[in-house]
């Protein structure tokens, strides 16, 4: 018994290493960087607005502020995503690791939880940063604010970006799928086609309602149910206009999220299994 | 320590997944404290083998346990260190990192690492470059890196791809030395070369693999016994009066600093050297010339096509 627990954390211990690597690659990644420089200056940029007048300012910035978190955590999860497992075999650095007493099983969630730990990161600073932005333009006219639009909706506006996160997790997962078996460049399409259709997904399935041609419906019927739809984790209106977001649907949306997370994964794994590392 | 039977190994190549049969016959074992020498000329298949004996790619066909235990078993590589041909690393680590991500894999106590890396830094006179990232690392200074990870967890069984690749003539000096001391210590070692002067002064056996087909299996004396070496032969005379004295055929003669040299093989030698000292020719010297890798793959090769035909 006590065996097992040690056994286990061993094996967690294992996969925890490898997540800390990838996420110090991250940060020594230059792109990275530039990617969050954007970001920061695009964030920065809706500054400009807040001379226009306060009251429209306030929803300006936040929906500024997430459509960038959104924009360039999709773009880092995909870019980096697709390169996680490709990078290692085709550096040949598979040899370093599995000389090691590693399990192939291991070295996927590891790589994943990396990325989604450095995307953690990320996305926690750039939220800060939307944050005090929008703190410091609505603390000024605060009761008007109050009055006027009837809240500042800040806490709907960290469960936004939370949503926001649970979305990554899931393109992370897309994009590692790929990079187990293809080279960056169609990973990365590959990956902006399933995010698309992802994020389209309900009104694919109305266009094809409205189309009325049985295998059109068929086939969008099964695109609706396989692939994710990412719309579920766009709550940005409600994070600026404010609207419900009860406890359930944060909930409902966190299991929605996992489970298909913990799919991918699977996924990736099975198909790593069969790699050979030539 | 380690068995390799009747492996084969057949890789699928192009779109349509034909296959090529890299491995062919392979069979050898490495006995427990000895050091192993896999050598045979540039494509024959001793990085596939390796490969093989990692279970990096599945084997076709054929059995290969490490300790009477099959290589799918993953616990097994606790206890072996591995050093990949030229060695790729991470290249935004430094070489301590390396050492201390290469550790942590291996499960090696903090303690016990932390000292383990100082240790071997030092050994492979990499210190002075501990904190700098890989990226900016020389190919020979990559390789002894490559030596100090394949160390770190005190490997029973060591394999290495071509340890001396890359490396300068003080350097492969020092890497043999490590070898050694490996040895010493009661550690196995499997290493591959194509460089005969590198595993002659270091192995205990040696495997020879030419074309996916290991052809021999011995010791190197063993091996220099069945292959006929030349000979040159140091003479003070004319070369009229060599003439004289010898026949010519399947002789080479040359004159070099006033000296006739004379060249031949091991079945005239006997003929050759009786010849001079019966005769009044001054003999300066007679030496076997260095058994090159090539005259035993040329050895192994024209037997080969003489059993075919
Ligand atoms: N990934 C691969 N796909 C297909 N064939 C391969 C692959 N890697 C190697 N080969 C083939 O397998 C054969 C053996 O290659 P291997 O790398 O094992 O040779 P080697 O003995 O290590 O040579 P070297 O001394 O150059 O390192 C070669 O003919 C090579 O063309
Ligand atoms: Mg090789």
């Amino acid at each position: 018994m006590l065996k097992q627990v040690q056994h286990d954390r061993y094996i967690m211990k294992k996969i925890w290493i490898i997540a800390l690597n990838t996420f110090l690659e991250a940060r020594r990644d230059r792109v990275l960087y530039s990617l969050i420089l954007f970001s920061v200056i695009m964030i920065l940029s809706s500054l400009v607005f807040s001379t226009i007048s306060a009251e429209q300012y306030n929803k300006i910035v936040k929906d500024f502020g997430l459509t960038a978190i959104s924009l360039f955590g999709v773009l880092m999860s995909i870019f980096l995503g697709t390169a996680l497992v490709y990078k290692e075999i085709e550096k040949k650095t598979v040899y370093n690791i599995f000389s090691k007493p590693i399990e192939r099983y291991q070295f996927v969630i590891g790589k994943y939880l990396g990325l989604a730990l450095t995307l953690l990161v990320i996305t926690l600073c750039m939220s800060v940063i939307v944050f005090l932005i929008v703190l410091y333009v609505e603390l000024p006219n605060s009761s008007f604010i109050k009055y006027y639009y009837g809240g500042h909706y800040f806490g709907e506006f960290f469960a936004a970006v939370y949503f926001q996160y649970l979305e990554f997790l899931i393109i992370i997962g897309i994009a590692i799928v790929f990079s187990c078996f293809t080279s960056p460049v169609l990973a990365i399409l590959l990956s902006f086609l399933l995010f698309a259709v992802g994020r389209f997904s309900a009104d694919i399935r109305l266009f094809a309602e409205e189309v009325r041609n049985p295998i059109v419906n068929y086939f969008s019927e099964i695109i609706y149910r396989v692939i994710p739809n990412l719309e579920k984790f766009n709550i940005r209106s409600e994070a600026v206009y404010g609207g419900d977001i009860s406890l359930s649907l944060i909930l409902n949306t966190t299991v929605y999220a996992l489970i298909y997370t913990a799919v991918l994964i699977l996924l990736a794994i099975l198909i790593f299994q069969k790699k050979e590392f030539k | 320590m380690l068995q390799v039977e009747k492996l084969i190994k057949d890789y699928s190549t192009g779109f349509f997944g034909r296959k090529t049969r890299v491995l062919k016959e392979v069979s050898f074992s490495v006995e427990k404290g000895e050091i192993f020498g896999f050598i045979g000329p540039n494509g024959a298949g001793k990085t596939t083998t390796f490969k093989s004996i990692l279970n990096f790619v599945s084997i076709t066909e054929g059995k290969i346990t490490i300790n009477g235990k099959p290589n799918i078993d993953n616990d097994l590589k606790t206890y072996i260190g591995y050093l990949p041909e030229s060695p790729y690393f991470y290249d935004y680590l430094t070489g301590e990192e390396l050492l201390s991500y290469m550790g942590n894999l291996h499960g090696v106590e903090k303690d016990i690492l932390r000292e383990r890396i100082d240790e071997l830094l030092e050994k492979v006179n990499m210190a002075h470059a501990r904190k700098v990232q890989l990226r900016k690392y020389s190919k020979g200074m990559l390789q002894r890196i490559g030596v100090a990870q394949a160390l770190i967890n005190d490997p029973e069984f060591l394999i290495l791809d071509e340890p001396m690749s890359g490396l300068d003539p003080i350097g492969r000096r020092e890497i043999r030395d490590l070898i050694l001391e490996q040895k010493k210590k009661g550690k196995t070692i499997l290493l591959s070369s194509h460089i005969l002067s590198d595993v002659e002064s270091l192995c205990d056996r040696v495997g020879v693999i030419l074309n996916g087909v290991v052809v021999k299996v011995g010791a190197l004396s063993d091996l220099y016994r069945e292959i006929n070496s030349d000979y040159e032969l140091l003479l003070n005379c004319k070369r009229a009066d060599v003439d004289k004295v010898v026949k010519t055929e399947n002789i080479s003669i040359d004159e070099r600093a006033g000296f006739i040299v004379l060249r031949f093989d091991e079945n005239k030698k006997k003929e050759v050297v009786n010849k001079i000292l019966e005769s009044e020719i001054e003999m300066i010297s007679l030496y076997p010339l260095r058994k090159s890798l090539e005259g035993i793959f040329e050895e192994e090769a024209r037997k080969k096509e003489k059993i075919e035909n």
